[in-house]
């Protein structure tokens, strides 16, 4: 290995090479020797006379330092003598986002167990990855920036800013801001004040002055350097964003728009309301950029104080409407690398791309696949050009333009046009209930939230939970209904926000909402407020960084020796396994040969998985570089060897209902081997073992009934009862019934409000080992409560729901108690069983709540519906078009008012 | 130009019985006293030149002898084109395993394997309990190549290797052009023919004859 190899002798010009000759010969060699054969010498080639001097002059003084300096350490040569880095690891530009936001493991090339492993493209992820993440620790010195961006999205339906729009750009109500306007002359804190430390008068017009003390600059490590930045730490208290990224839709609907330029009237127009609704911190803001394409403007805001900190500002427009090109849909997408200011340690500290995309899909409730394709459509049409002259490469070439996806954060804010796939009916049923979490009975049927979970579409894309009823379609006048929906058109999640980031930025999104309280448009804008940190990295540091550690690392593949690596053990024992409890064992691994090594597990068979659904591994790929810690010891000059690199893999065990159900059906004693693969190297077996606790949840009913007794003690499936004396329900369902029958028919909230994790996995315990429950504390409902979860959960566990998927499309129109009644022949019976005995303790407690207060037994019996309503008839977002969630409410309703 | 051909051989036998010491004395002609069981499967190669040029380059998995990784070995002898079948002379046992092996071969391994039954520890001959003869015998019954070693010594190591890449081209089918032996590609049932691959324009992305 060439560090390994010190070059004993260095001969910087060869007899060919004499200066005398260079006027002739445009070519010499350059040889190093480390003092062993097999090295060939460098034949550089050059018609630039002029410069070839100052590169002999360079070498012959890099000589003189070699000989005189460090006469053992000729670790400035590897740049020269070694492989060149990676372009990758060394590009201002970052990885697509798309890849690296995916687990390492998922990179590496398929392989399995006596298959050849493309070993040598594998350890070239594994080692990128590797010098990546090891470079940035390296040359992290705790220094953090903090960055607030506030992003919001608006279809404003071609209308005028017609009102205040304070709460949608600033974050605060209408209200409240004229509160806080109020409060200025009287004793609270007046609201400039807050602002920042810097009177208003001493706003410098020259914003690169201030930015240092406005990018809120957080320093852990030493004091002195916390006091020149802790002058901005009054502006970590103010919740201000520095960033404001806006993005408009149907700007302007006129068909003129279409065709040619309407000029920037509209956008001025917007451009002043939104400085108007920042009210009276507007001056502390200017426009930094914009991006139109027709009705589709992207607009960013920033603090002028850090104006400076944003260079190489590019924008991008695709359409995707008519004929796929103009631009009634597409999108439009700002490009912007921020770079925090220099510190102490961080003289020059590395730039963060930002990316935003603002786009308008196709319209319609059936357009869905039109909008997944226009969703990859756009991801490949909006490309940034880079082609400024200064970027020529030396080939002369255009670097090609780069992607959105190539950038570390990228913030996609969509008028989306995804749809709720229910019908109308149930749509705005739900929305105007207060039974149970509509909004999230909703959203199962969200078009974007599926397409997301089918791999569709924005695969990947974190999006906030939502928590806001439909932005999409309200309007003035008689045709709406009692919310302000239109009656015409099926409420919708339209206006969204999603983002998408490196695993090196820290984000976190602080908010995610409508704003109702605007109506000038027949939608209502949205808005998400970010908090970014970031990391500060000395860029140049960074590089040389990039370049030692990969340096140190870069031909493990060529080396004779085979990588060695040594484990703790050979087997990892879980114990005892048990349903929905995580236990965990680790297991050491220690690199005990002479070279890096890079491993990851493989699956036994190219058809398996890498290890049983029951159980994770983290983590799934390492590098180990022993020979790198010799190669820094040698540098430094020290005597002293590294201990070799160990780390620990960690194994967990969570069973959950979907590897219950099959661990039930199999032996007590669970066995697995594991194959940890070292590139080039042995597979080390890892016999992982457990022993399964057997559970009655993720059962089906059939069995439940036919067990002798509880399910702990069955020895295996032999031992089942023959079918014919199978009992008519299972112990474990008619056992927490009647305990509530006896214990709980007066408890408040029963089934409604949650309960102690701790105590419903007592009350299972007790389900599978025949325990008696603990003893009920007087007016403590704890037990109850968990009690009547337990059942919940239990029920929600079964293979199969008790009433079949099936017969759900028929149940939801069932308009009569005797129809529903007639359902019952359908079912199995003990499904049959289960139901009854169910929904007869179900109704009864909805009866015994409010006797002779028949309007609240009815909103009783309506809120336990809504609860079992999706464990007895499981919401199947797979069938199309869905099953009414209100249809099989009613349908319980049936037994339980 | 010379035939060069590419197999894959895969080592099975009891545990203890010497298959790791008998690859490490194959590939690298050394041997160590201590050696531990081995927890896996290890990936080597090495290289034969027969009479006539003709270089044969194994792909060897040696695999874990103990009886709890026995599930394993299918993964590791699918697509083998040669086994090695490593018994101890001292141990009796050790050969009704390497029985137990071949049964197995032979009924789910590839029909055309070539299997080579392997007497190894002929050193310990003052120790012997399996005798050449039934050993010999056995192995003629089945139709098998036998021959004793001492990975210790080195004695008959070579030999082995270079009998079966003898019979291996004879028996295989005519070599094809197939993917780079690490590049992930299924091995090739039958030899590769490194010359004829890298002869082919455009090297790896050669079609498939088969």
């Amino acid at each position: 290995m060439a560090q390994t190899q010190r070059p004993q002798q260095l001969e910087g010009l060869q007899p060919d090479t004499n200066p005398a000759l260079i006027r002739f010969q445009t070519e010499f060699t350059l040889t190093i020797r480390p003092g062993q054969d097999g090295v060939r010498p460098l034949t550089l080639l050059t018609q630039d006379i002029q410069r070839l001097q100052i590169v002999l002059a360079k070498c012959k003084r890099l000589k003189e330092m070699a000989d005189v300096d460090v006469p053992k350490s000729y670790a400035w040569l590897a740049p020269y003598t070694s492989k060149h880095t990676p372009i990758s690891l060394l590009s201002s530009s970052p990885p697509d986002l798309r890849i690296i936001t995916r687990p390492l493991h998922t990179r590496l090339s398929l392989s399995s167990a006596g298959m050849p492993v493309d070993d040598l493209t594998n350890i070239e992820v594994i080692r990128n990855d590797w010098v990546q993440n090891k470079a940035r620790q390296d040359v992290q010195v705790g220094e953090n920036v903090t960055i607030r961006i506030r992003v919001g999205t608006f279809n404003v339906n071609g209308k005028m800013p017609s009102q205040d729009l304070a709460s949608w750009v600033a974050g605060r109500s209408e209200k409240s801001h004229e509160n806080r306007e109020l409060q200025d002359d009287g004793k609270s804190i007046p609201a400039l004040k807050r602002l920042s430390h810097l009177p208003l008068g001493e706003i410098s017009p020259d914003s690169a002055s201030a930015s240092r003390g406005s990018l809120k600059s957080e320093t852990q490590s030493i004091n002195t350097q916390a006091t020149t930045l802790s002058s901005s730490s009054t502006l970590v208290a103010d919740d201000d964003p520095d960033v404001l990224v806006l993005g408009f839709q149907e700007l302007d609907l006129s068909t003129e728009a279409l065709l040619y330029s309407t000029g920037t009237t509209r956008e001025d127009a917007w451009c002043m309301a939104v400085f108007a609704g920042l009210g009276e911190k507007g001056v502390w803001y200017e426009k930094l950029v914009s991006k139109q394409l027709v009705g589709m403007l992207l607009l960013v805001i920033v603090k002028k104080s850090i104006t400076a900190c944003f260079r190489d500002i590019k924008m991008t427009a695709a359409g995707a409407g008519i004929m796929g090109l103009m631009g009634n849909k597409g999108g439009t997408a700002i490009r912007l690398t921020l770079t925090p200011p220099g510190t102490p340690n961080s003289p020059n500290p590395s730039p963060t791309v930002l990316t935003f995309v603002n786009t308008h899909l196709a319209a319609f409730d059936e357009m869905a696949d039109k909008r997944n394709a226009d969703f990859h459509d756009l991801g490949t049409k909006l490309k940034f050009n880079t082609g400024s002259t200064y970027d020529v490469d030396g080939n002369g070439n255009f670097p090609s333009p780069l992607s959105i996806y190539e950038s570390d954060v990228l913030i996609w804010m969509v008028h989306l046009n995804y749809r709720v796939d229910l019908q109308d009916a149930d749509v705005r049923g739900l929305l105007v209930s207060d039974i149970g979490d509509n909004v999230q009975t909703l959203l199962k049927y969200d078009q974007l939230k599926n397409a997301q979970r089918d791999h569709r579409a924005f695969d990947n894309f974190v999006e906030h939970p939502i928590s806001h009823i439909p932005t999409y379609r309200f309007s003035a006048g008689v045709l709406t209904d009692d919310m302000g929906f239109d009656r015409k058109r099926k409420p919708a999640w339209t206006d969204r926000i999603l983002h998408l980031s490196a695993p090196s930025i820290g984000i976190q999104q602080l908010s995610y909402t409508s704003h109702p309280e605007i109506t000038m448009s027949d939608h209502r804008p949205v808005s998400a407020e970010f908090s970014l940190q970031l990391g500060i990295i000395d860029a140049p540091n960074y590089y040389s960084v990039v370049h030692k550690l990969y340096h140190g690392v870069s031909d493990f593949e060529e080396s004779a020796e085979p990588p060695k690596v040594k484990l703790d053990n050979d087997t990892v024992i879980f114990g005892k396994i048990s349903y929905r409890q995580r236990v965990s064992q680790s297991l050491g691994i220690q690199n005990q040969g002479n070279v890096p090594c890079a491993f990851h597990f493989i699956p036994q068979d190219s058809e398996m998985s890498i290890h049983p659904e029951w159980m994770c591994i983290t983590p799934m790929t390492v590098c180990f570089t022993f020979h790198l810690s010799c190669y820094y010891v040698a540098e430094l000059g020290q005597g002293l060897l590294l201990p070799k690199e160990k780390t620990v893999i960690n194994f967990t065990a969570h069973v959950d209902n979907n590897s219950a159900a099959k661990l039930n059906l199999v032996s007590r004693h669970i066995q697995y081997t594991l194959i940890l693969h070292t590139a080039l190297g042995q597979d080390y077996f890892i016999t992982v073992t457990g022993e399964y606790q057997h559970t009655c949840f993720a059962n089906s009913l059939s069995l439940l009934t036919r067990l002798p007794g509880p399910i702990r003690d069955l020895e295996n499936l032999e031992a089942l009862l023959p079918e014919r004396l199978a009992i008519n329900a299972p112990r474990e369902i008619m056992r927490l019934v009647n305990w509530m029958m006896a214990n709980a028919i007066n408890v408040d909230g029963l089934f409604v409000s949650s309960a102690e994790e701790q105590l419903i996995s007592i009350v299972r315990e007790c389900l599978d080992t025949g325990a008696d429950f603990p003893k009920v504390m007087k007016d403590d409902p704890r037990l109850a409560l968990a009690v009547a979860q337990t059942l919940l959960q239990l029920l929600d566990s079964l293979p199969e729901p008790v009433i079949p998927v099936s017969l759900y499309a028929r149940c939801a129109q069932v308009t009569s108690r005797d129809e529903a009644f007639e359902f019952l022949d359908e079912l199995p019976s003990e499904a049959v069983n289960v139901w009854i005995s169910i929904t007869a303790f179900v109704h009864f407690i909805g009866q015994q709540a409010s006797v002779g207060d028949s309007e609240a037994s009815q909103g009783k019996a309506e809120r336990l519906a809504a609860i079992f309503a999706p464990v007895f008839l499981r919401d199947d977002t797979s069938s199309y078009p869905p099953i009414s969630p209100i249809g099989k409410r009613n349908f319980l309703l049936h037994f339980i008012s | 130009m010379s035939k060069q051909f590419q197999f894959k051989l895969v080592l099975l036998g009891e545990s203890a019985v010497g298959k790791s010491s008998l690859v490490l004395r194959f590939v690298k002609d050394q041997f160590d006293d201590y050696r531990e069981s081995t927890i896996g499967a290890a990936f080597l190669t090495q290289t034969v030149t027969l009479e006539d040029q003709t270089t044969v380059k194994f792909e060897i998995w040696d695999t874990a002898g103990q009886e709890r990784y026995k599930s394993l070995a299918p993964m590791y002898y699918r697509n083998a084109n040669c086994a090695v079948v490593v018994y101890d002379i001292t141990q009796t046992t050790s050969l009704e395993k390497a029985r137990t092996w071949i049964r197995e071969l032979q009924r789910q391994a590839d029909p055309s394997i070539v299997i080579a039954l392997c007497g190894n520890k002929s050193d310990l001959s003052a120790r012997r309990q399996v005798t050449q003869e039934e050993a010999k015998k056995y192995a003629e019954e089945e139709g098998l190549m036998w021959g004793e070693t001492s990975a210790k010594s080195g004695e008959g190591v070579s030999d082995i290797f270079t009998a079966i890449a003898k019979k291996l081209p004879q028996t295989a089918a005519p070599p094809k052009a197939g993917g780079a032996a690490r590049s992930g590609a299924a091995a090739s049932r039958a030899g590769v023919d490194l010359n004829k691959q890298s002869n082919a324009l455009g090297g790896q992305n050669e079609p498939c004859n088969c």
